[in-house]
């Protein structure tokens, strides 16, 4: 039923930039945690990756027929360890969104793995096209989707919950769901967060978006005189602030590797994480955050070119899955980085320090080179409704 | 199948816009608005100053520079509960509380490094330090209903650790973790500056001066400090720095949201100042020093007390470089004041009987003189003559020795140190022949040490302009005998260093200047013509040997010495040329047990050369004395000069491989004289 692995079918174009991104997170780990209390997170991130490069080849080798087999069971033992964290997770920074697994030293961030599995129940359920036409195809979705993200919303994580969105809405799309009824969908998520905005968030996230949204009118050269947006850039402000200047320091060219000030004289906060890009931008200029965002274009669209090739279905949507879920969430943490969008942690797949991320990332990403890998194979499909 | 491929594409073309969307983002960021970016977060193009430059020992090795540091300053701010105008009542609770925590911070911040104390006793006592100096300006601030205390941290951190403090200061983060909130913000803002570092020898400390640190504040017209200068004070040869300044650098400056100011990698290093190679050897300064306190404990142990004041100077006769000069002041404790003066430039006595060589050698030079005639030098020799003009009667003046003499040939008259001989031969010059003495020999004139505060020394009025009874009784007669003349020990050194070249020439301690990677050397005035020949020399000399080593010399205890040190060594040498002088006045001084002196003051005075035919290195030695009876430069000045001169013959046989002359590149740094000095300035 399932084809077997072609090494020779393996797709370079995905595993280059792939690799090159991950060389570059160690190497800005490495530079944002230097001569600090967390120098050896640069040496565990190596660890993790060697990890993830183990987990990715797992990923390749076993047909992924069983993935799509197992989808549903990977997305119960998900929400499982979501609930899970919400009830015995560590609470770090307020935020409870990680479970220690006892004896292991590390930490395991379940949100993250809670995409992979949500892409495999999306593809395993829009894996028929008729379904996709159907009221339970898009209402079940939603549902399938909603479960985990409001649990992730819950931690509080809400730049992550918000992740799960794009990922439903792109494959439902592709998988062949009425433009009329994604809409609706888009509006009703709309209106989920209108609600959500004046009953679920907290009051910290709603400063965050106030202040971004009155950081564009602020004159640069003045505002540092003004006691109260001083006091702004003291709490709401401060971490988009400092990428900001982080970023915009860098100009060009950058300050040259490990000598930004922002890092090296730790005014960044969370730099080796939610704002490892800051770094980058500040260290390397432009020319190396285009380097980077370079990176992940070019492994977004050999995703996409393997979704083309790519007619089975499962396969297809896994891929896409993927891609949308590794593209939105380069593009929201480089948007937080840049204060496009208002601040919230999101880690940026394959760069910053975390295991959790960085397995997922891998984990997903050897999935979609196992379906580029064989020979399509036969999967029950429209014809066996 | 086309449709499908559209579907799957255009998720993919909105991740394109979003990617676009960030592209023109960072453009924005990074190119349109990178140096407003900067400049909105830079404070200003800060000046770091350049150093002040390296003094060298005449070896290239370093005795002063500038090592560079931060000083970090904290400010606090906001004082919640303080009253908005001066004058109100504050909340005193809250004020307290306040200060309490404010106080905590800074003690624990700037002391958790316990490596950097070494001890939890230093850390321990530089905490209760902290806690006193940041509680004493926080009440005073309270007092004055300020609502902003600034602090110095520290005066020398480097980076790392001041960022460090910083960070151990994040008032964003820390108290909240802790539940806590400050009822303040502080602020810390470095400021890079240069800590000024010594050779390690104290006995260098008096010659190379230092800087001290902070601007100098003086009481104004108001009675209140103010700043009057802000240059760091300097003394010794700190002081000769400036003339060879440096460039300043830049450096940008940002602040943060906490307004904690830090630099960028947009920096303009500092450009050094040329390094100063000075003729100074340490081990010969240090041996100076040494042989110095071992004079003055001579004296200490003969009298019971110390001396005054001594000095003692070694000069390289070839070039006429310093080559170490030690400064002795009692302290009150009898212990050497080493804050104070700096004797050899900075005291000024009369020479007395050392100077007698040099004038007899004009006369020998102009033929006035016969080395085998006798003098008579009976006591009771009036000087001077009974009629100055017909009709006008002046008074003579007796001119006495300390040891009756009868008969003695000029030679003789330098070896038992005959005033009446050294007068009677002196007059042989005459007004104009004294006053070229006065003058050739540069009395009465600073050197070109340029030493800051050094005495420019006394003189009579030119002595043909003097009245006939000034010229032929008083001040004509005393300068032969080295009264009513003024030196400093620099200048009595210049004096011998002109007789031994047989023409007028300066000390000086600066010889070279670095620029680049050559020393180039520094250039002086130019030696004066030659007004003493070969021969000429030679027959004083001769006759300064004999000071030494003839048995009725007045420095017979140095060649007795110097007997017992070339039979031991089993050479013809060392042979030292040399002048004892004893001098003595009326007058007032502190002595040095601090109390208040007047009688008898006597200085005991030594000037030798060797070797004797092409001298390498000349010493002064004076001590002074007041209440002492017998102070006589033989038995006193003259065995640590002696000891000194032996000592640098040694070192220069063994260790100067190099010499002044051999260690220059061609071309030269050109001077001039300093506005109001005449020591080198560098004209750049």
């Amino acid at each position: 039923m399932s084809g077997e692995l072609e090494a020779r079918r393996i797709d370079w174009w995905i595993v280059l930039p792939a690799v090159a991104i991950a060389l570059a997170g160690l190497a800005f780990v490495h530079s944002a945690t230097a001569g600090t209390d967390d120098e050896g997170l640069a040496r565990r991130q190596l660890v993790f990756l060697a990890a993830a490069i183990v987990g990715a080849t797992c990923a390749v080798v076993v047909p992924y027929a069983r993935f799509h087999r197992a989808a549903w069971g990977l997305y119960a033992v998900a929400l499982v360890a979501l609930v899970a964290v919400l009830l015995f997770g560590s609470v770090i920074n307020g935020a409870r969104r990680w479970i220690r697994i006892p004896g292991a030293g590390f930490l395991l961030q379940p949100s993250e793995f809670g995409k992979l599995a949500l892409v495999l129940a999306l593809a395993s359920w829009f894996r028929f096209r008729d379904r996709a036409k159907t009221m339970d195809g898009v209402v079940v979705p939603a549902l399938v989707t909603a479960i985990p993200a409001l649990l992730v919303f819950a931690e509080p994580d809400l730049g992550s919950s918000l992740v799960y969105v794009p990922i439903l809405v792109a494959m439902a799309y592709v998988a062949g769901v009425p433009g009329r009824s994604l809409a609706g969908l888009v509006v009703a998520g709309a209106l989920l967060l209108c609600v959500a905005w004046f009953t679920a968030f907290h009051d910290y996230q709603r400063g965050r978006v106030e202040v971004w949204a009155a950081h564009f009118g602020w004159d640069r050269t003045t505002v540092l005189a003004d006691p109260e947006v001083r006091e702004v850039l003291l709490d709401a402000g401060y971490q988009p602030w400092q990428s900001l200047i982080a970023i915009g320091g860098g100009g060009l060219t950058g300050f040259g590797y490990g000598q930004g000030p922002q890092n090296r004289f730790d005014f960044l906060p969370y730099r080796a994480g939610d704002y490892v890009f800051a770094v980058v931008g500040e260290e390397l200029g432009w020319f190396g955050a285009m380097a980077l965002l370079g990176a992940y274009l070019a492994l977004v669209l050999a995703l996409l070119a393997l979704a083309l090739r790519t007619r089975e279905r499962f396969g297809r949507l896994l891929v896409v899955g993927v891609a949308v879920w590794l593209g939105t969430q380069a593009f929201l943490h480089v948007a937080v980085c840049a204060w496009l969008v208002p601040s919230k942690g999101l880690p940026l797949p394959l760069v910053s320090q975390g295991g959790s991320v960085t397995l997922a990332a891998a984990l997903g990403i050897g999935l979609c080179l196992n379906v580029g890998a064989r020979r399509e194979p036969v999967l029950a499909a429209d014809g066996f409704r | 199948m086309r449709a499908e491929a559209i579907r799957s594409t255009l998720p993919f073309a909105m991740l394109g816009c979003a990617a676009v969307a960030l592209l023109v983002r960072l453009v924005d960021l990074q190119i349109v608005r990178a140096r407003s970016a900067r400049d909105a977060i830079a404070l200003a193009e800060s000046r770091v100053p350049a150093s002040r430059g390296t003094l060298l020992d005449r070896f290239g090795e370093p005795l002063a520079w500038d090592r560079p540091v931060y000083e970090v300053r904290a400010s606090a701010e906001s004082f919640a509960g303080l009253p908005a105008k001066s004058g109100a009542v504050p909340d005193r609770k809250q004020l307290a509380q306040a200060r309490d925590r404010l106080v905590a911070d800074f003690a624990w911040a700037l002391t958790r490094d316990r490596e950097r104390f070494g001890s939890a006793m230093q850390q321990d006592s530089l905490r209760r330090t902290l806690r006193e100096r940041v509680e004493r300006a926080v009440e005073h601030a309270f007092a004055k209903g300020r609502t902003r205390v600034d602090v110095l941290v520290d005066r020398e951190l480097d980076d790392s650790a001041a960022v460090a403090a910083l960070r151990e200061l994040d008032v964003r983060r820390a108290p909240r973790e802790r539940g806590e909130q400050r009822p303040y913000r502080l602020y810390l803002t470095f400021a890079p500056r240069w800590e000024r570092e010594y050779a390690a020898a104290e006995p260098l400390a008096a010659f190379v001066g230092r800087v001290q640190p902070g601007p100098l504040r003086l009481p104004g017209d108001d009675g209140k400090l103010a700043i009057v200068d802000d240059r760091f004070p300097v003394s010794g040869l700190e002081r000769l720095m400036p003339l060879v300044p440096g460039e300043s650098g830049r450096s940008l400056l940002r602040t943060d949201a906490f307004s904690r100011t830090y630099w960028t990698g947009d920096r303009r290093e500092p450009e050094a100042p040329a390094e100063l190679r000075t003729t100074l050897d340490p081990a010969l300064q240090i041996r100076a020093d040494a042989e110095l306190g071992q004079a003055v404990e001579s004296v200490r142990a003969h009298y019971g007390h110390p001396p005054e004041w001594g000095a003692l100077v070694l000069v390289d006769a070839r070039t006429g470089g310093v080559v170490a000069a030690a400064s002795y002041v009692a302290g009150k404790d009898g212990r050497p004041d080493r804050n104070s003066a700096f004797t050899p430039a900075q005291r000024v006595f009369e020479p007395g009987s050392v100077v007698k060589p040099l004038h007899v050698a004009m006369v020998a030079e102009r033929g006035q003189l016969d080395w085998s005639e006798p003098i008579d030098v009976h006591a009771g020799y009036l000087a001077g003559s009974d009629r100055a003009s017909p009709g006008q009667r002046v008074p003579r003046r007796e001119i006495r020795d300390d040891h009756p003499n009868t008969v003695l040939t000029p030679r003789e008259v330098l070896i038992r140190s005959s005033n009446i001989g050294a007068v009677k031969l002196g007059l042989r010059l005459g007004a104009e022949g004294i006053e070229d003495y006065l003058s050739i020999y540069r009395f009465g004139q600073p050197t070109s040490i340029g030493y800051p505060g050094e005495q420019k020394g006394t003189r009579p009025a030119p002595i043909p302009s003097l009245p006939p009874s000034e010229q032929l009784a008083f001040a004509g007669p005393s300068v032969l005998f080295g009264y009513q003349i003024g030196v400093t020990p620099f200048q009595l050194a210049r004096a011998f260093l002109t007789f031994v070249s047989g023409r007028p020439r300066e000390l000086h301690v600066i010889d070279a200047a670095k620029q680049g990677d050559a020393f180039l050397p520094v250039a002086y005035a130019s030696d004066g013509p030659s007004f003493l020949n070969a021969s000429t020399r030679a027959d004083v000399c001769a006759a300064l040997v004999q000071v030494v080593e003839d048995d009725h010399g007045t420095a017979r205890l140095v060649g007795r010495w110097l007997r017992e040190l070339r039979a031991q060594r089993g050479t013809a040498g060392p042979v030292i040329a040399g002048k004892t002088g004893t001098s003595q006045y009326v007058g007032k001084t502190t002595r040095w047990d601090g109390s208040a002196f007047h009688g008898d003051i006597r200085t005991s005075t030594f000037a030798g050369f060797s070797p004797v035919d092409e001298p390498q290195f000349l010493v002064v030695c004076v001590l002074q004395k007041a209440g002492a009876g017998a102070f006589y430069g033989g038995l006193y000045a003259a065995p640590a000069a002696a000891r000194l001169l032996v000592a640098a013959l040694d070192r220069a046989a063994a260790a100067w491989r190099t010499t002044d002359h051999d260690r220059s590149v061609s071309g030269s740094v050109a001077v001039g004289p300093e506005p109001g000095g005449s020591g080198p300035s560098q004209r750049r």
